[in-house]
């Protein structure tokens, strides 16, 4: 039996590189993998191309519509997504730009259910992600999209609390969005030495008002848990402090 | 009293408005904290399954009138408290930044006098706009009867102004809040409408009505809506299904409220605002309410058999939003790709369209999805009864409409 070839990238750039490689060479991949996530197996060949060459291939090819998609879609944790981009570029270098109307070929509905999925939970986090006031009026947050979206959601904070410091951390990737004045930085775990914030001596008083303010404002007679659930799933409750009664 | 106790009593008697949107207003930074986002944010949901994008509460509940319907009518023997501009500015600031509110919604009962009730609110949001630079969004109700350069004031400082019609028909009004006059809160609407601007209330107005305190039908409900799009350009009109809160001889004894015909409201609603529809092509004389059991646009659609079945790879926008299960997004979805391919019932699923009701109704490339003879009336109302009743989570959906578009 012959082994079947993967692909390895470590980051959207070298992704784009070895798609380029792969459309030119007309070699159809059996999977491209970001090289933390490969499992090596008995029946696979892991390959790591030079893709040196292949890094100008879709400089001015690629409108900005189509790029935004890809590089949306590229922010989920579909296990496929990046074979979905592969067959989506392969038949935009066919069809051009009107590819992202095709939708009678799978690869380009997957490609815009996988950016509307990274944009519509993005959207939910502008809402949902809570900040807690510590000392020195520095805010902190913490929460755990599915998607990573940390790089998309951080500047919309930084519009919006322009006076304040803060810093924004997903849980579950271990990086970090901080934002000092009006600079924004990305950070890793090992950027940061020590972490040792404390709350403000206000911040028990403001929770307490406003799990207050969100039991009262309930309508009794119009009780809908199901409902309530539908728009905010229980994965948004761990940092939702309103929610701490239910979990 | 502490603040507590006052959030207590003030954010309870707001509950009832069903308004909480904060779309519509690009408000930018301008150096101080906040800003408004074009299509709202919802930041929390509350147990009935509501959004919660504001921070919702009177600033106070005393008041001089005696609305029967109102939980703070005058005569009623409840706790009252009221809040002070600094109070509700902390509120705010200290809810915002910590992501928990978009913003501020303010309304209140009337103290003294509209004139004196609506300085006290224009005080407290100028407080917040100008010593906490704050630039996020701010609903505040205008009181009727308020003078038109306190409405001027008011708007200038605020996203969206808006009054309530309270009830669907003017007698409604004269009987149940006879101290409220329509004229009073159309004229605070025609004065939005005029002035409106990217200065002035830049996310427009929008109106409530409280259904089944009084005995309107849905059509009269319905046309008073139309009436209200078209002469005062609202954003939304909401429907808010009457909680008994007060005893009195002029008011319906109900046991719930009626969340089924708000739906139904709400649904037509849609219809009217983004479908092409109008109140009449809803509802008639003979037939003055919402059935009860089917959707107003799957009702419509069986009233009107002769139109259908449509074809989905040549039919007009508008034609393909009359086919019930086709909204705006799946039209729109269809007419850009069908200039690529013909679109056959399997790549409609492909799509992310549902076809679930839509079945009945359409045609792809020519071809029905089962025995053209089964294109009945009888045989389609049916099977859209049968799906109805197989889902009820109908209650589940019933408060979908107050999600931000």
């Amino acid at each position: 039996m012959k082994n079947e070839n993967i692909y390895i990238y470590e980051n959207f750039k070298e992704l784009l590189s070895v798609i380029a490689y792969l459309i030119i060479n007309q070699i159809k991949p059996y999977n491209i993998q970001k090289k933390e996530k490969v499992t090596p197996s008995l029946f696979t060949n892991l390959i790591h191309l030079d893709t040196h060459t292949y890094q100008q291939f879709w400089n001015k090819k690629l409108s900005s519509k189509i790029y935004s998609l890809i590089k949306d879609a590229y922010r989920s944790e579909d296990e496929y997504k990046e074979l979905v981009l592969y067959y989506v570029l392969l038949n935009y270098q066919k069809y051009g730009e009107k590819v992202i109307h095709m939708r009678n070929l799978k690869c380009v509905n997957k490609l815009l259910a996988l950016s509307k999925y990274v944009h519509s939970e993005n959207h939910k986090w502008k809402g949902f992600l809570r900040f807690q006031e510590m000392e020195n009026h520095f805010y902190y947050a913490e929460f755990e999209p599915v998607n990573d979206i940390l790089e998309l959601i951080a500047p919309h904070f930084k519009t919006r609390f322009q006076n304040e410091n803060w810093l924004i951390k997903d849980v579950k990737r271990k990086k970090y969005a901080f934002k000092k004045g009006n600079h924004l930085f990305f950070l890793q775990e090992e950027d940061i030495l020590k972490l040792e914030l404390k709350q403000s001596l206000k911040e028990e008083e403001c929770e307490d008002l406003w799990k207050t303010f969100f039991h009262t404002i309930a309508i009794k007679e119009r009780t809908n848990k199901k409902c309530q659930q539908n728009f905010m799933p229980k994965r948004y409750w761990k940092y939702m402090i309103e929610m701490e009664r239910e979990q | 009293m502490t603040t507590k106790e006052k959030l207590t009593i003030l954010a309870d008697s707001a509950k009832y408005d069903a308004s909480c949107s904060s779309s519509g207003s690009t408000r930018v930074n301008q150096g101080g904290l906040g800003s408004a986002s074009i299509n709202g944010i919802c930041h929390s949901f509350s147990s009935d399954g509501r959004c919660i994008s504001l921070l919702k509460i009177l600033m106070t509940n005393c008041c001089i009138f005696d609305c029967k319907y109102c939980i703070n009518r005058k005569s009623n023997q409840v706790q009252r408290a009221v809040f002070t501009p600094e109070e509700i500015c902390c509120l705010t600031i200290n809810f915002y930044k910590r992501n928990y509110i978009e913003g501020l919604f303010l309304s209140s009962g009337i103290l003294k006098s509209p004139d004196y009730t609506m300085e006290k609110m224009i005080e407290t949001i100028f407080l917040l706009r100008t010593k906490y630079h704050f630039n996020g969004y701010i609903h505040a109700k205008a009181i009727p009867g308020a003078s038109e350069y306190l409405l001027k004031k008011l708007g200038s400082l605020v996203d969206r102004l808006s009054a309530n019609i309270e009830l669907p028909s003017d007698n409604g009004l004269k009987l149940l809040a006879p101290e409220k006059n329509s004229r009073k809160i159309t004229n605070i609407m025609a004065y939005v409408k005029k002035n409106q601007s990217k200065t002035f209330t830049p996310a427009g107005q929008s109106t409530q009505m409280i259904i089944g305190a009084s005995k309107e039908k849905d059509l009269e409900i319905l046309k008073r809506s139309e009436n209200l799009y078209q002469t005062f350009s609202l954003k939304r009109v909401f429907y808010s299904a009457y909680v008994p809160v007060n005893q009195d001889s002029l008011l319906p004894t109900l046991k719930t409220p009626p969340l089924k015909r708000e739906h139904r409201l709400y649904q037509a609603d849609w219809l009217l605002r983004f479908y092409n529809y109008k109140a009449e092509d809803l509802l008639s004389e003979q037939n003055p309410n919402f059935n009860v059991l089917l959707d107003p646009k799957a009702d419509w659609a069986i009233r009107h058999l002769n139109e259908f079945p449509k074809e989905i790879n040549q039919v007009s926008y508008y034609d393909l939003l009359k086919i019930p299960g086709i909204g705006p997004t799946s039209a729109k979805k269809i007419i850009s790709s069908r200039r690529y391919f013909k679109i056959e019932f399997n790549d409609l699923k492909k799509m992310g369209i549902s076809v679930k009701k839509a079945k009945y109704f359409i045609l792809c490339n020519g071809k029905y999805f089962m025995n053209k003879a089964f294109f009945e009336a009888n045989f389609i109302t049916k099977n859209l009864l049968l799906e109805s009743i197989e889902k009820i989570d109908v209650q589940n959906r019933q408060l979908s409409l107050f999600y931000e578009e």
